[in-house]
C-alpha cells in the first residue's frame, strides 16, 4: 500500500514535471507560426501596407523573421489571436475574411487601444516590422525625395534647398 | 571568441617595446602617435577587433536604414547597471515621448538602450560624430570657482598647444572665431558649409550665436584621406575614411612610422607589480583565451573611463590589495555620464535633413559653467536629426507619420526630410553615488569580473536638461514648425555616449588617482590616458580632442623621461 502510494506519487510528481517541461520550452521555445497564423500574419501586415501594396516577398520576409525571433513571435501569436477574436465579435469568420473598410476599423481599434494592451503592442510592433520591410525596398526608397542611399555618393548639393 | 590580428608596418614584432599601451581609441592612438614620433617602440594591445569599413558600414544599399553601428564580433563589452535614482516628478514633463507611441518609458526608474562604447581598433571614436572641441577654460576649474567637482591639476594655457597638434593631425576643420577658447593657431581646415537646414535654424534664432562646430570631417582631401561627401551618417561609422576615427588619424600614422606594433583581439587581464612601485608584467589573453605576459619600461592605461577602472580594480595583488592606483580609494569614483536632451519637430516646408553633416553648427551662448541661471554648469546646443536616426524613410514611416495604408504612404512621402531635431549636451557633476566597481556576480570569459556602472543624476542635471528643452523649445517656435514629434533625453535614458571621472587627474594623492602628467601617484611607470583621468567634464563639449591633446601631452612627458632615464 505505501509501496503504490509512494509510487503513485513518483509518478505524478514525473508527470508535473513533464508537463511543466512542457510549458516551459513552449514558453521559452515557442513552435515557428502555424498555417492559420502564417495566414493571420500576412492579412495583418498587408492591411497595414494597403491597397495590395504589399509584396510576397516582404509579407515572405515578415513571416520568416517571426519564426527567427522568439519575442516577435510571441507579440504576434498573442497580438493577432486578440485581433482575430475582435473580428469574430463583428461576426466575421477571420481577420482575412474582412473588407477593406473592416479592416480600417479594426486597425483602428487595435492603435487606439491602450498603451501596454495586448493589442496595442501588437499593432505598434507589426507596423514597425512591415514598414522596416517595406521602406527599405528600392522602389520605395525611389518614390521619396532620397535621391538614393547615403553612399557612395553622398549629397553634395546639402546646401541647397530640397 | 574575437579575432586575434598583429599589424605592425615592418618586421617589429620581437622586439623590445618602450611601452605597452593598453586600449587603440581616443587616448590609446594619440599616445601611440606621439611615442612613435619620438621613434619610440610601442606595443599597443587592443581588446577588440579591426573593423572593415567595407564590410561593417554599408551605407550603400537601400536597406542602410536597418543597419545600425555593427557589432561584430567581440566588439562590446559587457557590463552590469544600477540605475540609482528614482525620477523626478517634477520635472515628467522631460519624460522621452513620441506622438504617435506617446511616453517611451514606463516606471520611476531610468532605462538603458545600449552601451555604446566600442570594443575595437579606433575605440568609441568609430562610432562618434566627430566634434572636435576644446574645454571651456572656466570649466577646468569647477571646484575654485563654484566649488563643485574638482579643477583639472592644468589649465587651458598648458594644454593649448596639444590642443592645435591634435586638430592638424585630424584635419579639423573650424572657424577660428570661438570666444573663451583662444587658440595660437588657425584651423588646419575651413569650416564646412553649412546645410540648407542649419541655415534655417540660424536665422530663426540668431540670438544663440550660432557658429559652425568644430568637426574632425574633412571639408577638404587632407593626409590622403578625401573629402567628406555629406552622407549623414557618421554614427552609422564612416565608409570614407574622412571622420577622423583614431584608426584613420593617429593610429594609421603610428603604424606607419614603423614604431608601432598593433595587437587586435588581445584583451589585457591584470598588471602586475614588483617590489619598486612598478610594473612589471602586462597579462593579456589573446582571441583564443590563451594568456600572454608582456613588458616594458612604461605601460600607458587607455581603456577608457569603465574599462581603466574595470582593470585596475582587478589588479589586485601583495602589492595593492584594494586595486592598483587605488591608495586613494578614488578609482571608480566620480563617474560621469551624458546629460542630454534632444527633441525634433516636423517643419512646415521641406529641409531635405537626410543631407549634410549631424552636427555642422553648435551654440556656446551657454557653455561656460554659469551659463545656465539657477544651475551650475553650462550646456551647447547642436542639431541632432542624424543622431536621433530621422533620416531615413523607416523613422518616416514609423516614427513620424501615424496610420497605415495608402495615406500613410503618401504623407511619408509628401513630409519626407521634414523632420528636424535639435540637441543639446550639458555638464554632469561628480556623485558619490556615481562610480564604477567590479561586479561580485558576473564574470566575462576570462574570468574577469564585469565593470558594474552606479549612476546618479540628481536635481541640477534634470534642471540643465530642463533649460535645454525651453532652449529648443524656443527655436522651434521661431521656426514655426507644423509640430513636436519626439522628445528623448537622459531623464528617463541612459546614453552615455560620453563617460567619464573614475580615475580622476589631479594634485595630491590624497584625493586623485594620477597627477598632472596622467602618471599614477604610486606606480612610477604608469600612465592614464583617456577620459577616465577628467576631473570634471565640461559643459557638454565632446571629449575626443581633449583626450588626445592629454595624450600628446604626457608622452611628451614619457618621452622626456626615457630620454633622460627617469622612467
Ligand atoms: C555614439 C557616440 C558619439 C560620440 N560622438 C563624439 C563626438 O562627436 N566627439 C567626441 O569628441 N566624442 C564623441 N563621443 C565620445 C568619444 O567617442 C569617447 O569619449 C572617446 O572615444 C573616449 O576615448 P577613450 O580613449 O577614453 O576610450 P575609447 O575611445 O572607448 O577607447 C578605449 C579602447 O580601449 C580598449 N580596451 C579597454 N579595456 C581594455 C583591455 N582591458 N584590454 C585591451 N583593450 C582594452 C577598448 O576596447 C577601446 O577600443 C561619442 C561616443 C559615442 C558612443
Ligand atoms: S557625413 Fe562625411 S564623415 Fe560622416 S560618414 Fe558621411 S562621409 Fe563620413
Amino acid at each position: 500500500m505505501t509501496d503504490r502510494r509512494a509510487l503513485l506519487r513518483w509518478g505524478i510528481g514525473l508527470g508535473l514535471l513533464a508537463s511543466s517541461g512542457g510549458l516551459l520550452r513552449s514558453l521559452l521555445w515557442p513552435p515557428p507560426l502555424d498555417t492559420d497564423e502564417t495566414a493571420l500574419l500576412k492579412a495583418y501586415a498587408a492591411a497595414l501596407l494597403g491597397d495590395g501594396e504589399a509584396a510576397d516577398a516582404i509579407l515572405d520576409a515578415l513571416v520568416a523573421r517571426a519564426n527567427q525571433d522568439r519575442g516577435l513571435r510571441r507579440t504576434v501569436r498573442r497580438g493577432l489571436s486578440a485581433v482575430e477574436r475582435l473580428a469574430k465579435e463583428g461576426g466575421h469568420a477571420s481577420l482575412g475574411a474582412l473588407a477593406a473598410g473592416e479592416t480600417d476599423t479594426l486597425l483602428k481599434i487595435a492603435a487606439g487601444a491602450q498603451a501596454g494592451s495586448v493589442l496595442r503592442i501588437a499593432y505598434e510592433r507589426l507596423r514597425l516590422e512591415i514598414f522596416a520591410l517595406h521602406f527599405a525596398r528600392p522602389e520605395v526608397v525611389a518614390s521619396l525625395a532620397l535621391p538614393a542611399p547615403p553612399q557612395p555618393l553622398g549629397f553634395a548639393k546639402y546646401e541647397d534647398a530640397p | 571568441m574575437t579575432p586575434t590580428g598583429v599589424e605592425s608596418a615592418s618586421n617589429t614584432a620581437q622586439r623590445d617595446f618602450d611601452a605597452i599601451i593598453v586600449g587603440s581609441g581616443a587616448g590609446g592612438g594619440a599616445c601611440a602617435y606621439a611615442l612613435t614620433r619620438r621613434q619610440l617602440k610601442v606595443l599597443v594591445l587592443e581588446a577588440g577587433p579591426r573593423f572593415d569599413p567595407a564590410r561593417d558600414y554599408p551605407l550603400s544599399g537601400a536597406d542602410w536604414e536597418t543597419r545600425s553601428f555593427p557589432a561584430p564580433e567581440g566588439s562590446r563589452w559587457e557590463i552590469t547597471l544600477v540605475a540609482g535614482e528614482t525620477l523626478d516628478p517634477a520635472y515628467s514633463r522631460l519624460r522621452s515621448w513620441n506622438h504617435l507611441r506617446g511616453e517611451l518609458t514606463e516606471g520611476d526608474q531610468r532605462e538603458f538602450g545600449e552601451y555604446l562604447h566600442v570594443r575595437g581598433v579606433g575605440g568609441s571614436t568609430l562610432h562618434f560624430t566627430g566634434e572636435a572641441h576644446r574645454l571651456h577654460p572656466a570649466a577646468m576649474k569647477m571646484y575654485s570657482r563654484f566649488g563643485v567637482a574638482a579643477d583639472w591639476p592644468i589649465d587651458y594655457a598648458e594644454l593649448e598647444p596639444y590642443y592645435l597638434a591634435a586638430e592638424r593631425l585630424i584635419g579639423a576643420a573650424g572657424k577660428a572665431d570661438e570666444g573663451a577658447r583662444w587658440r595660437s593657431g588657425p584651423y588646419p581646415l575651413p569650416a564646412h558649409p553649412l546645410s540648407f537646414a542649419s541655415r534655417r535654424i540660424v536665422a530663426a534664432s540668431r540670438e544663440l550665436g550660432w557658429v559652425p562646430n568644430p568637426l574632425g570631417v574633412l571639408s577638404q582631401p587632407f593626409d590622403g584621406r578625401p573629402g567628406c561627401n555629406y552622407c549623414n551618417q557618421c554614427n552609422r561609422g564612416c565608409p570614407r575614411g574622412d571622420k577622423a576615427s583614431v584608426e584613420v588619424t593617429f593610429l594609421r600614422q603610428a603604424l606607419a612610422s614603423g614604431f608601432c606594433v598593433l595587437q587586435s583581439g588581445a584583451q589585457v587581464l591584470r598588471l602586475e607589480t614588483g617590489d619598486d612601485e612598478r610594473i612589471r608584467r602586462v597579462i593579456y589573453a589573446e582571441g583564443t583565451g590563451a594568456e600572454q605576459a608582456c613588458s616594458a619600461p612604461v605601460v600607458m592605461l587607455c581603456g577608457g573611463a569603465v574599462q581603466t577602472p574595470r582593470l585596475l580594480l582587478a589588479s589586485t595583488g601583495t602589492h595593492a590589495r584594494e586595486g592598483l592606483g587605488n591608495e586613494s580609494g578614488q578609482v571608480g569614483r566620480n563617474f560621469m555620464e551624458t546629460v542630454f536632451q534632444a527633441t525634433a519637430a516636423l517643419a512646415r516646408e521641406p529641409l531635405g535633413t537626410w543631407r549634410g553633416l549631424p552636427s555642422d553648427i553648435i551654440s556656446w551662448a551657454f557653455n561656460a559653467p554659469d551659463g545656465i541661471a539657477g544651475a551650475t554648469g553650462g550646456c551647447r546646443l547642436m542639431p541632432f536629426t542624424s543622431s536621433m536616426d530621422l533620416a531615413g524613410p523607416i523613422a518616416y514611416a514609423t516614427r513620424v507619420v501615424g496610420g497605415w495604408g495608402k495615406k500613410h504612404r503618401e504623407r511619408v512621402a509628401e513630409v519626407f526630410g521634414r523632420a528636424i531635431a535639435l540637441g543639446g549636451i550639458a555638464e554632469c557633476l561628480p556623485h558619490p553615488q556615481a562610480y564604477v566597481d567590479l561586479d561580485p556576480w558576473r564574470r566575462d570569459r576570462h574570468g574577469m569580473p564585469l565593470a558594474r556602472l552606479h549612476l546618479h543624476l540628481d536635481a541640477e542635471a534634470a534642471r540643465r536638461q530642463d533649460f535645454m528643452a525651453k532652449k529648443i523649445a524656443e527655436v522651434f517656435s521661431a521656426m514655426n514648425v507644423e509640430a513636436i514629434i519626439e522628445r528623448l533625453g537622459s531623464y528617463d535614458t541612459i546614453a552615455a555616449s560620453h563617460v567619464f571621472g573614475t580615475c580622476r587627474m589631479g594634485a595630491t594623492a590624497r584625493d586623485s588617482v594620477v597627477d598632472r602628467h596622467c602618471r599614477s601617484h604610486r606606480w612610477r611607470n604608469l600612465f592614464i590616458v583617456d577620459a577616465s583621468v577628467f576631473p570634471s567634464s565640461g559643459g557638454g563639449e565632446a571629449p575626443s580632442l581633449t583626450i588626445e591633446a592629454l595624450g600628446l601631452r604626457a608622452a611628451d612627458f614619457v618621452a622626456d623621461s626615457l630620454a633622460r632615464r627617469e622612467l
